[in-house]
């Protein structure tokens, strides 16, 4: 079924004179991604910053502090499923079809990004000719495996601080909200600085969504890459039905018991402590208890004290209570 | 020495009258003799009541007169005289008596029936003093006179209590406090000689004696709706009804008024306390009349609209309304008169706190308030009585802790059970605790209302703070942790919030263990001492953000650079 996808566009790509870069998989992880991502910045960022009126009106138009935590936690929830999808995808084809890895950064990389800044500067004539994953993209890509790892244990604590203090020290909870709200900073800021410059701003780049990149931005962003395609080169690395199928057998056994005892986490996860904090019942307390002396008004008039009273039971009036809310109803 | 040198003048001239009398009297010589064989028995016939005064006792050590006075001998001369005596102001005193009206006056022949003998003149005018001949008399003028004279009633009666000021031995108020000065004595309503039975003062007709000071003409004295119209617009010409008036009756002990319900007080209004209130001499106005208050409130009174004394009080808040316009308009606004419009008759009105008539300044001292405060709300204040607020004012008058009213409102006093005074409750204390100056003295730290508003407990109430007060909020606030009045020191081995941490967290987490404890922060900042962890995780994020964002903010620069110039 792949293959036969991704044949399509590959040739659809060539086509219009497209090259193809992201495989129906990836866009879609990206597609998870980038929705967790925006919504955990929407409702994230405001708590970072509850003093901002951006953060409160935002608050307010998502329907308060208690709905926007609600929304950040089932957002994290997809987080955390899309970052498992990534880990079954990334060990599929890293051992089902025995892709290279071609995220991880050398010393290539380092000088792409010399002779990128020289090139911009004017320094050198010629812009470095780079790989299907270019520095830029490896630094985005290894920030978000950080991040998201950050998030999601220091979101997982402040989601279960009672639990969570069984296993690790209590100041670990407080140092857990200082970084997740920073790192959330961070995130967000290599995002707007880096990836919507490079991807809405210097190029209009969809391959996200379609799947294919224009000549033009692949001889940019990736010459070397272009030039293997061009040369014949195949997107993706072929594997004989048959061993991938051997393959298939054993990696879907053991993924299966992978992704079960994944959604078993996250469920576990999710509802792993359903009352940190317990709203206190309310307490009623008689508030209206008066000094048999001296009188409410009036050191001499010790009879309208005895009035009154008489006054308040003769009338029968409800003991005069006053309800405190010590806690309220979530 | 003054008094022999007045003594011999005294002495000097009754010698001098006596021989005058011896030379130019014969007249008199028939009535003399038989003022001899009356006398005795005249004398014996004064009520053993009397008690003379020790001048007039001093005045009896006098050598006797060789001719004793009898009432024969008075009437001889002061039945149709047309003398006069003459008093150093100029003023004069017909010295003729209308003997019918002194006989058919309680004092006279009819008095027989109760003293044994008439009281006659001498009943009234002791021999001793008005021997005859008389002496000149000692008064500078007439009032003077009539005041000494009246002083004679007190012998037999008892004074009553009036409205009107008089001499200290007459029963009525100090006549200097009063606004006329003027005393007014027994004899000016009662007259002379001619004095009536008490039950004619009980008719209406004897207003008309009113009259002869309280003139203002058109005005029917015997008619008590119009009576009430003269009280009302003056006594004396355009005078108001004063507080003297009103002190008439109100001052002296032992009044009380009840009310259909069969509620009894005391109306008898403390005349020094309410001249100390702050309606009293410290008003820096000016000094209240009781009309001020009691307005359209003249004698005699209107009948009681309240049923009873607690209705009376509620209905007379809108008196202290009239001035006390602010403070009515926040209470309008408070629990207190929230609760009365639900009916619970119970609730603060103004004199419950301030007191009706002994008004004192309400803040001195500070406990004041909370005392106040206490007499309806008793077991708040023994709560608060033992907190680190209460004993620092109720032990040392401490001008910085909260009372009351800090914290509730003075006459705008809000429900404290509503989520918006919980949500607004941290910046209620930060008033005082986030204010270095207050805090210095006490070595408190500053950073109590940041940190908590740093973290979660306070990020969370400060959202609904901003965003929706009045959203219902089961995060932790101030109190919750430290107490609501019981506030007690951080480190009270009791009841100290350090000293009790994991049970103050588990007030809320009930599962809380003693590592959860561990994650509050106890107010402090990030420091390399109170927390380091969290203090090296900022710092490094303070690096790590600022040069992430320098380094792809330099390659988008570069980027931008060569696109600008083309290439």
């Amino acid at each position: 079924m792949d293959e036969l996808r991704e044949i399509t566009v590959e040739r659809t790509a060539a086509l219009h004179g497209e090259y193809p870069r992201f495989r129906l998989m990836a866009r879609l992880e990206h597609m998870v991604l980038l929705i967790s991502f925006t919504i955990l910045c929407l409702t994230g960022l405001p708590q970072k910053f509850p003093f901002s009126p951006i953060s409160t009106g935002l608050i307010d138009l998502l329907g308060g502090i208690e709905t926007v935590r609600y929304i950040h936690r089932w957002a994290a929830v997809v987080l955390v499923l899309g970052s498992i999808y990534h880990l079954l995808t990334s060990s599929y084809r890293l051992f089902v079809r025995r892709e290279r890895m071609r995220m991880l950064p050398d010393i290539k990389d380092a000088y792409d990004m010399r002779d990128t800044v020289t090139y911009n500067l004017g320094l050198t004539d010629d812009p470095p000719r780079m790989r299907k994953f270019n520095f830029g993209e490896k630094f985005e890509y290894w920030a978000v495996v950080w991040g998201t790892a950050v998030m999601i244990v220091t979101g997982f604590i402040l989601w279960n601080p009672i639990n969570a203090t069984r296993l690790i020290p209590g100041n670990l909870i407080p140092v857990a909200l200082e970084a997740h709200g920073w790192e959330a900073v961070l995130a967000a800021a290599s995002i707007v600085i880096w990836h919507l410059y490079n991807v809405l701003v210097k190029h209009r780049n969809k391959s996200m969504f379609t799947g294919t990149l224009s000549h033009h931005i692949m001889e940019e962003e990736h010459a070397l890459e272009l030039e293997r395609l061009e040369r014949g080169g195949e997107a993706w690395p072929a594997v004989p039905p048959d061993v991938l199928r051997r393959r298939q057998r054993v990696y879907f056994a053991v993924a299966s018991v992978v992704v079960v005892l994944s959604l078993a986490l996250v469920v576990w996860l999710f509802t792993f402590e359903s009352t940190a904090i317990t709203t206190l019942p309310e307490a009623t307390r008689d508030v209206f208890v008066p000094l048999a002396t001296p009188a409410p008004f009036g050191r001499e008039q010790a009879g309208v004290l005895s009035s009154r009273m008489r006054l308040r039971l003769s009338n029968e009036a409800p003991p005069h209570h006053i309800v405190l809310h010590l806690g309220s109803r979530r | 020495m003054h008094t022999r040198h007045r003594l011999y003048g005294l002495l000097l001239l009754l010698a001098v009258a006596g021989l005058l009398a011896l030379a130019g009297a014969g007249s008199l010589r028939a009535e003399s003799a038989a003022a001899q064989v009356a006398g005795p028995s005249s004398v014996a016939a004064l009520p053993p009541v009397v008690a003379l005064p020790a001048a007039l006792g001093a005045a009896q050590t006098q050598p006797p007169a060789a001719h004793p006075p009898t009432d024969a001998a008075c009437r001889s001369c002061h039945g149709n005289s047309t003398a006069v005596v003459v008093f150093p102001s100029g003023e004069e005193l017909p010295v003729a008596v209308d003997l019918a009206a002194f006989d058919a006056s309680v004092h006279g022949v009819s008095s027989a029936a109760e003293t044994g003998a008439p009281v006659g003149c001498n009943g009234c005018h002791p021999p001793a003093t008005y021997q005859f001949p008389h002496p000149p008399v000692a008064e500078p003028d007439l009032r003077a006179y009539m005041l000494t004279r009246s002083e004679n009633c007190v012998r037999c009666h008892e004074p009553h209590l009036t409205a009107h000021p008089g001499p200290e031995w007459s029963g009525g108020y100090d006549p200097a406090a009063s606004e006329s000065g003027i005393s007014v004595v027994c004899t000016d309503c009662h007259g002379d000689h001619e004095v009536q039975p008490a039950e004619v003062w009980q008719q209406p007709a004897a207003t008309t004696v009113c009259a002869a000071c309280h003139a203002d003409a058109g005005v029917d004295l015997t008619d008590p709706n119009q009576l009430a119209l003269h009280v009302q617009f003056g006594l004396f010409g355009q005078r108001q009804v004063t507080t003297d008036f009103c002190m008439g009756c109100h001052g002296p002990p032992g009044q009380t008024l009840t009310f259909p319900n069969g509620d009894e007080i005391s109306i008898t209004i403390d005349g020094e306390a309410l001249h100390a209130s702050v309606h009293g001499i410290g008003n820096n106005w000016q000094q209240l009349e009781c009309t001020d208050c009691h307005e359209n409130y003249n004698y005699p009174h209107p009948p009681l609209e309240a049923a009873s004394a607690r209705e009376y009080t509620i209905e007379k808040t809108e008196l202290c309304a009239r001035c006390h316009q602010t403070q009515q308009e926040g209470h309008m606004d408070g629990v207190h008169a929230e609760a009365l419009a639900e009916g619970n008759l119970d609730a603060a009105t103004c004199v419950d706190c301030h007191g009706a008539h002994d008004t004192p300044v309400p803040d001195q001292p500070r406990s004041r308030i909370v005392e106040t405060c206490r007499n309806c709300h008793s077991t708040v204040f023994d709560d608060y009585a033992v907190s680190v607020h209460g004993t620092a004012l109720l032990t040392e008058e401490n001008p910085d802790v909260p009372t009351c009213i800090e914290c509730h409102g003075v006459h705008r006093i809000n429900d404290p059970t509503t989520a918006l005074f919980r949500n607004r409750s941290p910046e209620l204390c930060a008033s005082c605790h986030a204010d270095r100056e207050m805090m210095t003295h006490y070595d408190i730290s500053i950073d109590v209302f940041e940190t908590y508003v740093d973290d979660f407990h306070g990020t969370t109430v400060n959202i609904f703070q901003s965003n929706d007060p009045n959203t219902p909020t089961n995060k932790a606030v101030c109190y919750d942790c430290h107490g609501i009045h019981a506030i007690m020191a951080v480190d009270d081995p009791d009841a100290g919030i350090k000293e009790n941490l994991l049970v103050t967290c588990q007030q809320c987490h009930p599962d809380a263990t003693a590592n959860f404890s561990d994650s509050w922060t106890g107010h402090h900042r990030p420091s390399l001492r109170d927390n380091p962890l969290m203090f090296l995780v900022t710092i490094f994020y303070a690096i790590v953000i600022p040069s992430t964002v320098a380094f792809l903010g330099f390659l988008v620069g570069t980027d931008v650079y060569r696109k600008m110039r083309g290439r």
